[in-house]
């Protein structure tokens, strides 16, 4: 759900780890399979671009088929009835973040 | 309150804290990041990514890594280090099978796949950088 927030955007292995609230021990492996899978693809942020003293970041983008395949996936769970409860929260959770 | 205010200014305390929360986290990842293999492009990944962890938060999420580097870094450290070697008294066919799209390590490497002269294969992984230079694929 935190990569389909911004599916077009660049998304950072601890940003992602904050949002969607996954440890990090779990997450980069999840990110690896992903990378496997062709649903994301990955790079390095352009030292040449960066403003602070840090070395360049490793980010994610998801491809086209991992929209599709997220999608697919977020819509069997939201039909899911043991994961209703769960969406209610997280709709909750959003809309006070947008606002 | 005093009392309180002196415990916190002891020095003792003010250089552990400085330990943890300052150099300790640092140190700490770099010997975890050793667990992968020498150009996984986790090693980098993570380095860079301690920056963006609020200071406060670092030792907690160094800690994190250590599953991952034991059970991920290690395990991969583990398989190249036992596939790398060909069996004695055997020789490459010069058929190889290099896998992009699956690779079980990475997109920076590649998973290869040697048909030996015995009939037998041995798989081993190469980084895409010495791709060219990789003596076992010249064999």
């Amino acid at each position: 759900m935190a990569l389909l927030e911004d599916p077009t955007g660049r998304h950072w292995g601890y940003d992602l780890s904050k949002r969607s609230g996954v440890r990090s021990g779990v997450l980069y492996p999840m990110l690896t399979r992903m990378l496997d899978e062709g649903w994301l693809t990955d790079g390095w942020e352009d030292p040449n671009t960066l403003t602070e003293k840090r070395p360049p970041r490793r980010y994610y983008e998801l491809t086209d088929h991992g929209r599709l395949e997220l999608g697919s996936v977020l819509q069997q769970a939201r039909r899911d009835t043991r994961f209703t409860s769960l969406f209610s929260r997280l709709g909750t959770l959003f809309a006070r973040y947008a606002r | 309150m005093t009392e309180l205010i002196n415990a916190a200014a002891a020095w003792p305390l003010l250089l552990m804290a400085l330990v943890i929360f300052g150099a300790a986290p640092n140190l700490v990842l770099r010997v975890l990041l050793r667990a992968y293999p020498k150009h996984h492009p986790r090693r980098r990944e993570l380095w860079a990514e301690l920056r963006a962890v609020p200071r406060w938060e670092r030792p907690f999420w160094v800690c994190e890594q250590l599953d991952g580097a034991l059970f991920e870094g290690l395990r991969l450290r583990i398989r190249v280090r036992t596939t790398a070697k060909a069996p004695q008294g055997t020789s490459s066919q010069g058929v190889f099978v290099v896998n992009t799209v699956s690779s079980p390590v990475s997109v920076d490497a590649v998973a290869v796949t040697d048909l030996l002269s015995d009939g037998t294969v041995r798989r081993y992984v190469v980084p895409l950088a010495q791709l060219g230079t990789d003596p076992r694929l010249e064999e």
